[in-house]
């Protein structure tokens, strides 16, 4: 070990976080005769992997409603109250 | 993540898909976010440009996943919802022990590259004596906060910033233009264009994306801030630790780590520091009637305050002229920006010209104004509509939508949205190089506030 005789204090440069906590959203106990959100983040990708999601979702559920919010990050108060309006939300991060 | 998490808060179930690559940094976002049992799912990276066969395929073999976390309640955590979370960094006093002051700092720059708190290179240990040095640069409150940065929304107070500050070597004296630094990059404005990122978008891309600081005023001199030659080069210590300073409080406060949640694929060198001042001595700012006005003059400040301006800066682009003194120093300028290999897929980004002093004489003894120049630029960077639909296949809606409702394909678009987008200044010694960095989305400015002192 040697002899460690130069002690340095040094400061953390971390920065102090704040925020609130939550819990997850009750969830449902089907998606037919829901409407679904589609949420893109403005990546080319994103609509298209939604696309996809939509289809196999009106293969499987009946009477699913759909609308594409082909938004990016940081979208805003209003347009996240639009979505929450809908009955749920699938997301794509389309990179 | 965090619009899912606002969501999610409202009351409405979510699920993210993300690709593999982000499954982790959207992971820190729920827990840096307080909902940390929000449902992701991941998929192979990349999506974009797949055909849609693939996409689909891709989707098919995850849609239970996606099907039960909206069916299935996500574990709710221990703490109860609404409680405020504060989290402060743990130790705040980290202590090294060593043989000798060399053992002690090898083991101290081991420790904070460990933690993942530097750049790579040796920092100067931040000691409390060496951090109320550094606090002497400002008459700002030490509790005072600046900003917060993403991704983890850390406070950026005077004292953290002071931190870093100690930790790139900085002199106290560049405190000022580092905290102007902090607010441009974290100003709304900085967030403004159809991709409203800002620095979050900064922290995060894929893209290399990094901040370009241009500091103008009367403080560039006064701090020896460079802006002649090598003004992007090694050798000056303002502009090596002014841009070294910001990128260790996004870091540190901003909660960033390179393949861990910042996912540039290459990322570049001028990460680590990338700050220059404007070279508001030469004569073109000087002479005649169309003398050109220094950048935060145009931007609204007087021209005896000095100030940062922030840029969301791509790579720069090398704009090669052998002393051919015309306009055609403009058309470099225009292929440099106007080529498949950059075209832009938001016309509302902006572009700043580091005009080297040899061009900016030229155009400025052929009778070009900064707003001759601007529209040159902006009047001949164009493409046929064809070859940018090839790039980006519609409907494809960060695109304005008279451009999507173009039928003739032989129809020429402005690759930018307004002469506006174009910002020039003049750096760096005579010589037939000039460089154009490409900005992510718009660039902010912020006054220094120098200490009254």
């Amino acid at each position: 070990m040697g002899n460690q005789r130069i002690k340095w204090e040094v400061l953390n440069p971390n920065a102090e976080r704040e925020m609130v906590a939550g819990t997850p959203a009750p969830r449902l106990p089907t998606l037919s005769g829901k409407k679904i959100g589609l949420f893109a983040n403005g990546k080319p990708g994103a609509e298209v992997v939604l696309d996809s999601v939509m289809r196999l979702l009106q293969g499987k559920f009946d009477n699913t409603r759909f609308e594409m919010f082909p938004l990016f990050l940081n979208v805003g108060e209003e347009n996240i109250r639009k979505m929450a309006a809908c009955d749920a939300v699938v997301a794509a991060i389309g990179d | 993540m965090r619009d899912s998490i606002g969501i999610e808060r409202l009351g409405t179930p979510t699920v993210v898909l993300l690709t593999e690559p982000f499954s982790t940094t959207a992971k820190l976002t729920a827990e840096l976010t307080g909902l940390e049992a929000l449902p992701t799912v991941s998929i192979p990276h990349p999506q974009a440009g797949l055909p849609r066969d693939v996409v689909y395929q891709r989707i098919s073999a995850v849609i239970d996943d996606i099907t039960s976390a909206l069916f299935q309640t996500p574990g709710a955590g221990e703490v109860v919802a609404g409680t405020k979370i504060i989290k402060k960094p743990e130790p705040e006093v980290i202590v090294i022990s060593g043989e000798s002051n060399s053992d002690a700092l090898r083991k101290v720059n081991r420790h904070f590259y460990q933690e993942r708190w530097t750049d790579g290179f040796p920092i100067v240990p931040p000691t409390e004596e060496a951090v109320q040095g550094m606090l002497t640069g400002t008459d700002r409150d030490p509790s005072e906060i600046v900003a917060l940065i993403p991704l983890a929304y850390g406070k950026a107070t005077i004292r953290n910033i002071a931190i870093n500050c100690v930790m790139a070597g900085a002199e106290p004296e560049y405190m000022p233009v580092v905290i102007a630094a902090v607010e441009a990059i974290t100003d709304p404005q900085f967030a403004v264009g159809v991709q409203a990122w800002g620095a979050a978008g900064m922290q995060t891309t894929t893209g290399p994306v990094t901040p370009l600081l241009i500091v103008s005023g009367p403080v560039a001199k006064d701090l020896n801030i460079e802006s002649g030659y090598g003004c992007f080069s090694r050798g000056h210590q303002a502009n090596a630790t002014i841009g070294r300073a910001l990128r260790l409080i996004l870091t540190n406060a901003g909660g960033a780590y390179p393949g861990i949640n910042d996912m540039k694929g290459q990322g570049g060198s001028q990460e680590f520091t990338f700050c220059v001042a404007e070279q508001e001595e030469n004569r073109v700012y000087h002479q005649g009637a169309k003398a050109w006005q220094p950048l935060h003059v145009e931007r609204g400040f007087p021209r005896e305050t000095s100030t940062v301006t922030a840029v969301a800066a791509w790579p720069p682009l090398n704009i090669e002229d052998f002393y051919d003194c015309s306009p055609k120093i403009l058309d470099r300028v225009v292929a440099a920006i106007s080529n498949l290999a950059v075209v832009p897929y938001t016309l509302d980004r902006e572009c700043v010209l580091i005009l080297n002093p040899t061009h900016a004489e030229c155009l400025a003894d052929a009778g070009m104004s900064k707003d001759d120049i601007r529209q040159y630029v902006y009047a001949n960077a164009v493409m046929p509509w064809r070859w940018y639909k090839e790039q980006y296949p519609g409907p494809f809606r960060l695109q304005p939508r008279w451009m999507q409702h173009i039928v003739d394909e032989s129809t020429t678009v402005h690759l930018f949205e307004s002469p506006e987008n174009f910002h020039i200044i003049v750096a760096g010694g005579p010589c037939p190089y000039s460089q154009v960095v490409r900005a992510s989305y718009k660039i902010a400015t912020k006054e220094i506030r120098l200490p009254k002192k």
